[in-house]
């Protein structure tokens, strides 16, 4: 089976666990492919989907770039809460416009993303363990700051950001498109890029002849952090406009993970993926109402990710394959 | 003021689903496999726990239950990994999300109400049995046979191989054990954590901790435990950081904080000079 063909099955696999579980709930398995056809034929749900799809993808595509290079990092999804609420700041609490927050967002999710990365390349810290901690660090931070300096009116709660200054559905898929082929091509076409990628799948070689750990590890740490921040940039700009105190984080990164496997590790991959995850998560929606928990959409991605992963890394065992 | 002896239950019973999930990943990471699944196993396991408890009535039927549901959706990881070859990595991470979303879909059908508690006091069995799991543990890795096969395939498949040991048997035995302890864990933590109440959310990360918790130990048992036990006190003196005025959200940082500190210091002084016992963390 092609590698293409894998991640169809691996999609067909997981849509077929929703439906049977969709069999157990109330509305019977069918709701699904009819909800999915709603989404895609109501104009108004589509632009949903793409406002939803551009952070999925733009940190789909970093984490991509970062997992090719053979750093596992899952802290995609507290550098995007942090970064997102960067840009918050600029916007409505300094009142900067233009492109001040969207460097606020690439900075804080670069310095954020950027700290698992040191941990690994001067300490040897497993990057996983060490993502994962510091998305529950950002989300007290952010729980922190909601609760306190940031607090507006009797609630716990951030100030919104206006209806003016909410990003138009095709410039946020306009962005999310250029930063997966802006990747793709780095990876392709860059020295710096090629390195990456022998470092995931040959290190020896690229120590040898190409770069340093360290500096292969911090760069991939970079990078993936400053997508992760574009990213938040365009979840507060594409729909979250604001904060309350969260018990758990809002998902958006973790979906960007799963989207950059289900991607088989290319930008452009997870910018397909991520399409696809919030077409899923739009139908969810849909079905909420008929009793039909959100988390179900999760369910599926998550199992066609390991579907896909199955049918086309046999044999690999690695932390880098 | 919070008084010392509730501090110190408290910490206990914290240091019950930390110890529980992180010995039976240990065991498992000596055999050369590494589960990042654990947090999605608590999770269906709280969620399990809470349904099961309100419907038997019995929190010690609801931990077996929920041991059983862990263990069944470890299959998710032992399949697709220990059978087809599926890198253990994504498949730990893909099981984590399924188990998470898994949970809220068995969650929400408690619609909030209570399971019956347990009182998570020292005296409760499960305190107990979490010392003898890791005294039996001790036992089984370093004085009996099975141990000794266990450690020398996490070194080498290959050895083991050519030993003629049924590698897969023993990795998904040990897979699926550990997952059975996880979702153990998980319902601890509703039952006796969180009086029986089931929330999204409510593993808080737990699971991740014990993956880390494993590292801190030193992949042994006994290690764990302790780790378990100096986690659980850092835990319980939230509410001692709360009562001195420290911000809620600052005070739920705490332990995050601490256990990437205590990696940081463990791979800072031990990393460079004593390689991890399992190969599974080794990277080239």
């Amino acid at each position: 089976m092609g590698r293409l063909g894998a991640v169809a099955a691996g999609i067909a696999l997981g849509l077929l666990a929703g439906m049977i579980g969709l069999l157990v709930t109330q509305p019977g398995p069918l709701a699904l492919p009819r909800s999915l056809a709603a989404v895609i034929t109501s104009p108004g749900l589509l632009e949903n989907v793409v406002r939803l799809a551009a952070p999925i993808a733009v940190a789909g595509s970093g984490l991509a770039l970062a997992y090719r290079a053979g750093f596992i990092t899952i802290g995609s999804e507290g550098q995007m809460l942090l970064a997102s609420l960067a840009s918050l700041y600029v916007i409505s609490y300094l009142g900067v416009g233009g492109p001040g927050p969207l460097l606020a967002a690439l900075s804080v999710g670069a310095l954020w993303g950027l700290i698992p990365g040191l941990l690994r390349a001067y300490a040897g810290v497993n990057e996983v363990l060490s993502s994962l901690m510091l998305n529950y660090i950002a989300l007290s931070t952010v729980n922190y700051l909601v609760s306190t300096s940031l607090r507006e009116g009797a609630f716990t709660q951030t100030r919104f950001i206006g209806e003016d200054k909410v990003l138009a559905a095709p410039l946020a898929l306009g962005i999310a498109v250029l930063a997966a082929v802006g990747m793709e091509s780095f990876l392709r076409y860059t020295m710096p890029g090629a390195a990456m990628q022998a470092y995931g799948t040959a290190p020896r070689m690229a120590r040898t002849y190409l770069s340093t750990d360290r500096r292969i590890i911090l760069q991939a740490a970079l990078a993936s952090g400053a997508a992760s921040g574009l990213a938040g940039f365009l979840m507060l700009t594409g729909f979250q406009r604001g904060f309350t105190a969260m018990s758990v984080t809002p998902g958006y990164g973790y979906m960007g993970v799963l989207a950059a496997w289900l991607g088989l590790k290319s930008p452009i991959g997870a910018l397909g993926a991520a399409l696809l995850f919030s077409t899923l998560a739009t139908a969810g929606f849909l079905l909420q109402p008929q009793g039909v928990p959100g988390s179900m959409a999760l369910l599926v991605q998550a199992l066609a990710v390991l579907g896909t992963v199955t049918l086309v890394s046999r044999g690999g065992r690695g932390w880098s394959s | 003021m919070v008084e010392l002896a509730s501090l110190v239950t408290a910490a206990l019973a914290n240091a019950v689903p930390l110890a529980l999930a992180g010995i039976g990943e240990a065991l498992l990471e000596r055999s050369g496999r590494v589960n990042l699944g654990v947090e999605g196993l608590m999770a269906i396991g709280a969620a399990v726990g809470v349904l099961a408890g309100i419907h038997l009535g019995s929190p010690y039927l609801a931990l077996l239950g929920s041991g059983i549901a862990a263990a069944m959706l470890s299959l998710l990881y032992v399949v697709p990994v220990i059978l087809m070859g599926a890198d253990q990595i994504v498949a730990g991470l893909a099981l984590f999300f399924a188990g998470t979303a898994l949970a809220d879909l068995v969650g929400s059908a408690t619609g909030g109400a209570p399971a019956p508690p347990l009182d998570g006091s020292p005296r409760d069995p499960i305190a107990a049995s979490t010392l003898a799991l890791a005294a039996g543990a001790m036992v089984l890795l370093y004085r009996s046979w099975l141990g000794v096969e266990i450690r020398a395939m996490g070194e080498s498949e290959e050895y083991a191989v050519a030993r003629g040991l049924r590698v897969p048997l023993i990795q998904g035995g040990l897979a699926v054990a550990a997952a059975f302890l996880a979702g153990v864990a998980g319902a601890y933590m509703a039952l006796a954590l969180h009086n029986g109440r089931w929330y999204s959310g409510i593993t808080a990360g737990w699971g991740w901790i014990a993956l880390g918790l494993v590292i801190l130990g030193y992949w042994s048992p006994a290690g764990v435990l302790l780790a378990s036990l100096l986690t659980g006190a850092l835990l319980a003196s939230r509410t001692l950081l709360a009562a001195y005025g420290v911000n809620e959200a600052l005070a739920d940082m705490a332990p995050y904080l601490a256990v990437l500190a205590a990696l940081l210091a463990m791979s800072l002084v031990a990393g460079r000079r004593v390689r991890p016992p399992a190969m599974v963390w080794r990277r080239e």
